[in-house]
């Protein structure tokens, strides 16, 4: 095996620094993003990077794919100029609202176009909502074999892939066959910054957006109609807890504390 | 047996109870039939039993096809998997085999009005709770963490146990399990501890670590830790309280130069009691603690652990 196509699926998340402006119009249903920049989820990261790293040991290509609204493209420039080949935004209207079904259904029509692909690579979970479904849906539409949790890829030899899996009793040596969707942990590496000149050699490539007919895609099994589950609500975490603060100079604030711990019984 | 898959059987008892239906367990794998007994004493009606050598170890085909022929056969409203990483390599496939939607990480359920699943995840950020519903699609599918919901104490139950006919597919080795090496038990789990002592980025640095770990110390406590403290490399991953880590549940919990976001709060909402120490005032973290202090926790730690000791 020569060289590798390719394939790793990135989601854009708001920018969870700017999260206190995301808007839940309960009216429409629809959480509203408007005005919060968005980045690439953090495991996402990791998958890409994971497919560069591949791309440096054996050759081949990197393909990134995300399905999202219009302004997800900035993050699919970013991922050019991180050394990605080229960059395909899956969007139309129709897409919104979207379940994780409905996205791995969208991704797998674009990817079945792209075909074929050796490696498709995605993140093992996020942190907000939807949390790594995607991968192992995906793999199911595409027929490709999966393995989750991914710590590590210990070699790739012919067709054969050695990986270590991060499961909570231990790690697992596990031997898989390509054509393989990957998903991977954090720990897996450390995901490079945008070289200057990646961000020079970027400016040569585009983001190509594809729409429903260009990734020849049903428009039932699209967006909020293609999605088994829907958000029906949004509610902000209420909390009982007192939230007294303590004055004082810091010697009687913490005697008064350790009184206090005491009194509950929650000290001896 | 994971800890999840009992603390699901409590919950599901709950929502088992409110449809008035009854609550089933799948147990597969090898020679694991004497393990049924465990699952009805937490509460299973009945336990689908699926043993054969095909399901020892866990090969993702093999178990998403016995899991697609156990719900075509029984058609559960409902199937509660553990958050795992086996849970997050089965459950996605599975729905998508069988054609319905699965919520990942749920953080509570409940039943409506309706005899619907409601299903409660974080939201971005941290800001909040969304609420979601599988409307039509069957069954209902989630996962869950461990520590969100409380293994039920076990007792006798009259559970039977049902042999599942499964017709499973011939294993191509396109998934091979070289071997499996054990991570090394560090003590008591994070989870069980009754006392948690956390740190966070405020922290600073790996000597200021030292004195969370004095602290901890002195109150007999297992040390925590947000992720900005694990890539700083001050804690093991194992140590991580929040979503993406362990969930506790301790009769004292003391938070220090940790900001708050929701998704390491989350992990410690069930504490008895929620002590904060920031010496940022606008800290998130104190809208959520019982007690709060506004110090730089170089400035009263040692008084803490003086007072403690007197």
């Amino acid at each position: 095996m020569n060289s590798l196509r390719i394939a790793v699926c990135i989601k854009s998340v708001p920018d969870p620094r700017y999260a206190g402006k995301l808007v839940f119009d309960t009216k429409t249903m629809v959480l509203k993003k408007e005005g919060v920049p968005r980045v690439i989820g953090t495991m996402d990261l990791s998958a890409l990077e994971e497919a560069l790293l591949l791309r440096e040991n054996h050759g081949g290509t990197v393909t990134v794919l995300s399905m999202g609204s219009p302004n997800a493209v900035d993050c699919l420039h970013q991922t050019l100029a991180m050394g990605a080949d080229e960059a395909y935004l899956i969007t139309h209207p129709s897409m919104a609202g979207a379940d994780t079904i409905a996205t791995a259904y969208a991704l797998s029509c674009a990817l079945v176009k792209l075909a074929p692909f050796h490696i498709v690579l995605c993140g093992a979970y996020s942190l907000y909502g939807s949390t790594g479904n995607v991968g192992p849906m995906l793999a199911e539409y595409l027929g490709f074999r999966q393995v989750t949790s991914v710590s590590r890829i210990e070699e790739v030899r012919n067709d054969i892939l050695r990986l270590i899996v991060n499961i909570e009793d231990g790690l697992l040596r596990v031997e898989a066959r390509m054509p393989l969707l990957i998903t991977v942990m954090r720990e897996i590496n450390v995901p490079r910054g945008i070289p200057i000149l990646g961000i020079v050699a970027a400016r040569d490539k585009k983001v190509v957006t594809w729409g429903l007919e260009d990734i020849g895609a049903n428009e039932e099994r699209v967006g909020a109609r293609g999605s088994p589950t829907r958000m029906v609500n949004f509610h902000t975490h209420e909390v009982k807890r007192k939230g007294e603060i303590l004055k004082g100079q810091p010697q009687e604030v913490a005697k008064e504390l350790v009184a206090r711990l005491r009194k509950l019984a929650v000290v001896k | 047996m994971a800890k999840v898959s009992f603390e699901l059987l409590g919950i599901g008892r709950e929502l088992a109870n409110r449809m008035g239906t009854g609550l089933g367990a799948v147990l597969l794998g090898a020679m694991v039939s004497d393990k049924a007994k465990e699952l009805v004493e937490s509460g299973a009606d009945v336990v689908f039993l699926g043993d054969d050598e095909m399901l020892e170890p866990y090969v993702t085909e093999m178990y998403v096809s016995a899991m697609a022929q156990l719900l075509q056969e029984h058609k559960p409203d409902i199937v509660l998997f553990g958050a795992t990483a086996m849970g997050r390599d089965l459950a996605p496939r599975l729905a998508a085999r069988v054609g319905t939607g699965l919520t990942s990480d749920c953080v509570r359920l409940e039943i409506d009005e309706a005899g619907v699943l409601v299903q409660e995840v974080l939201a971005f950020g941290g800001e909040g709770i969304i609420t979601i519903t599988c409307p039509r699609h069957r069954p209902q599918m989630v996962t869950v963490r461990s520590g969100v919901y409380t293994r039920p104490n076990p007792s006798p139950g009259t559970g039977r146990t049902v042999p599942a006919k499964l017709s499973l597919p011939k294993n191509d080795s396109g998934v091979r399990v070289l071997e499996f090496q054990p991570r090394e038990a560090k003590g008591m789990k994070l989870e069980e501890a009754e006392v948690v002592v956390a740190g966070g980025w405020g922290i600073g640095d790996a000597k200021g670590w030292e004195q969370v770990e004095e602290l901890a110390r002195a109150l007999k406590a297992q040390v925590g830790a947000t992720r900005p403290a694990l890539d700083e490399g001050w804690a093991s991953e194992e140590q991580m309280v929040g979503q993406s880590g362990v969930y506790v549940r301790p009769r004292l919990y003391i938070g220090i130069g940790i900001s708050g976001v929701i998704h390491h709060t989350v992990g410690i909402q069930d504490a008895k009691v929620i002590v904060a120490i920031n010496r940022d005032p606008d800290a998130e973290i104190f809208k959520c603690a019982d007690i709060g202090i506004v110090e730089d926790y170089r400035q009263i730690l040692p008084d803490i652990i003086k007072a403690l000791k007197e």
